[in-house]
């Protein structure tokens, strides 16, 4: 009945089959604090849920000592800046360098060794020759996630643009179009909810980037104040942090979600 | 009148040819034994403007092939001549209109700004924001919609339109520009109704003859279905590489010829026509003579009838030049 390829359970059944792990989950690790903190109240490695909130409430209100700053709004800003520069590049450079090697076959010639190398290098390993190259400033951190996700966007950009038919590229021509028009007017507005799509894609891989690039050689950031706290074991500032930059991450994705559906009504996904 | 010109005369050109195709070859390259495997061989062919030319053939005789050649989506290898409107074949321009079976329309525009495309395209770049360009550019768009009866899906996205309709998009795609700009001269489709159900096959049929009417222009319609080219054509070519001759038996499958140039009458017409025991027998006539692999025709037997048409010598027989002389004239 509930189990097996038959199964059909209901809308309410299987919502309440989706909670079941997520109470498991929650409840077990409150249920482990509770019972820690009889043993020691002290304890720092599962915190409550009120320790959690003293030391969001303190990261988010009280200014810091040092910079006069709210620490928490400080991160949340520079985070947010370097994934919004780091995306924009990344998302101009694949629209406009795809959409020339997918439409003129000599720029495909030109770039296509190169991309090849460059997106068989793992990112995070050649992090250190950004650093020594470009300094810990803000351009080695935007630099490692257009090179991270930059890359990839052109090549699949350049794939879309190559999946447009060839029919249409040639009615486009007994039209009248010139090559301007046919990379203006009839390629590029059809792969603009695809690198919408490819954007909301990848946005996982920036965070990564963003993260790793703030651990490595930062003095603010989201990541940074994680990897930061982690030197005091500090737990219960650490854990909401984490959801933080989940929430947001989420709330991203259904923008642009929300974005493609609303401005491209005429975009089909699943025919690609 | 034989002798020197190939077994049928060349007529006189006159200049105001639509097409002019003299001893054209092409072929693929054969990934197997390395060398180029022919598919159209010593192709003729004379046009006049204003002829509604269908072309037939058994799969894999190369129509398709001869159209993207005349569309310019492929180069010829070989020809004395490869000319549209007395002009060596360029790459796809605004003189050939296309339609194709499918994907001709932009998903991403709306039926209505998916015909004006044209418009836009060949305007000057200063003209598109003038509005009386404008208030002309939407009459005539508004025009070819209710044409195609389309108005009513005028501020559709394709996808939302059946495949007739599609295909009623495209044909108005190709059309809107002759009013303002007088192109496209000539209309290149390939298989347009191949993926329609029968009765909107027909619709389309019986539309494609009145515009065509409407219009006078230059038809070139590839299909598979001989039914619909004896319908349609005012002039029917039937593309064949089932032939013989005294250098080729036709086993070493050289590639297509046209076996059969015949004119025929044509109007606007009703599809009941297709009933009549002459459409039959017609229909007959060119399964006989093109698409029956057991009874190949002589080179010298290729049913001819149009008067524009002609054969020139084929390589081969270039080559052999003087020992040609016995065959027969055909006229």
């Amino acid at each position: 009945m509930f189990w097996g390829i038959n199964a059909r359970p209901g809308p309410v059944f299987s919502r309440v089959l989706g909670l079941l792990p997520l109470v498991l989950l929650i409840g077990g690790y409150f249920t482990a604090s509770y019972i820690r903190h009889v043993d020691n109240p002290q304890d720092k490695l599962m915190p409550g849920a009120s320790q959690m909130y003293e030391s969001m409430k303190e990261i988010a209100t009280v200014p810091d000592k040092r910079t006069e700053q709210v620490l928490f709004w400080t991160d949340t800003k520079s985070s947010l800046c370097r994934l919004g520069i780091g995306v924009g590049v990344s998302a101009v450079l694949g629209y406009i360098l795809g959409m020339v090697i997918g439409v003129f076959p000599s720029a495909k010639s030109i770039f296509t060794p190169i991309l090849t190398l460059c997106s068989n290098i793992n990112p995070l390993a050649i992090l250190v020759i950004i650093l020594v190259f470009m300094g810990i400033g803000e351009g080695s951190k935007i630099f490692l996630i257009v090179f991270g996700v930059g890359i990839p966007l052109v090549r699949s950009i350049q794939q879309a643009v190559e999946k447009v038919p060839n029919e249409l590229i040639v009615k486009a021509q007994t039209l009248g179009a010139s090559q301007s028009q046919i990379v203006v007017r009839v390629v590029s507005p059809q792969i603009l909810p695809q690198l919408i799509e490819l954007v909301r894609v990848n946005l996982g891989q920036v965070w990564i980037f963003v993260i790793a690039a703030e651990a490595v050689a930062s003095t603010e950031g989201l990541g940074y104040r994680i990897y930061l706290q982690q030197r005091y074991m500090n737990m219960s500032l650490i854990i909401p942090y984490v959801l933080y930059i989940s929430a947001i991450a989420y709330s991203m994705d259904l923008v642009l979600q929300i974005i493609r559906r609303k401005c491209f009504p005429w975009y089909k996904p699943e025919d690609k | 009148m034989n002798g020197t010109n190939g077994v049928k005369a060349k007529p006189v050109i006159t200049g105001e040819e639509a097409l002019h195709i003299e001893s054209a070859y092409h072929g693929y390259p054969d990934t197997e034994t390395g060398r180029t495997k022919r598919v159209l061989t010593n192709i003729d062919l004379l046009s006049e403007s204003g002829e509604f030319i269908c072309l037939v053939g058994p799969s894999g005789c190369g129509k398709s092939t001869l159209l993207r050649l005349i569309t310019g989506q492929e180069r010829v290898q070989q020809a004395k001549h490869f000319d549209v409107f007395s002009r060596p074949v360029g790459f796809p321009d605004k003189q050939r209109g296309v339609v194709f079976q499918q994907y001709t329309l932009l998903p991403n525009l709306t039926v209505a700004k998916n015909v004006r495309l044209g418009l836009e395209f060949q305007a000057d770049l200063h003209d598109l924001w003038r509005p009386k360009w404008r208030r002309e550019a939407n009459l005539i768009t508004m025009k070819y919609l209710e044409r195609m009866r389309l108005a009513d899906a005028a501020n559709k996205y394709p996808q939302e339109l059946s495949g007739g309709m599609r295909q009623r998009v495209a044909i108005a795609q190709t059309l809107v520009t002759i009013d303002m700009f007088g192109m496209p001269k000539v209309l290149c489709m390939d298989e347009p109704f191949g993926a329609l159900d029968p009765g909107t096959r027909e619709d389309m049929q019986v539309l494609i003859s009145q515009l065509w009417e409407e219009h006078k222009m230059t038809v070139i319609f590839v299909t598979h279905d001989l039914e619909e080219a004896v319908f349609l054509s005012s002039r029917l070519l039937v593309l064949s590489q089932y032939w013989t001759s005294d250098q080729d038996d036709g086993s070493k499958l050289s590639g297509s010829r046209i076996v059969m140039d015949i004119p025929l009458d044509k109007h606007a017409m009703s599809t009941e026509v297709k009933k009549t025991a002459e459409f039959g027998a017609l229909m007959k006539q060119v399964l006989d003579t093109g698409f029956n692999p057991n009874h190949r025709r002589h080179v010298a037997e290729f049913n001819l009838e149009h008067p524009k048409s002609f054969q020139s010598l084929s390589l081969e027989e270039d080559h052999l030049n003087g020992t040609f002389h016995e065959r027969d004239i055909v006229t």
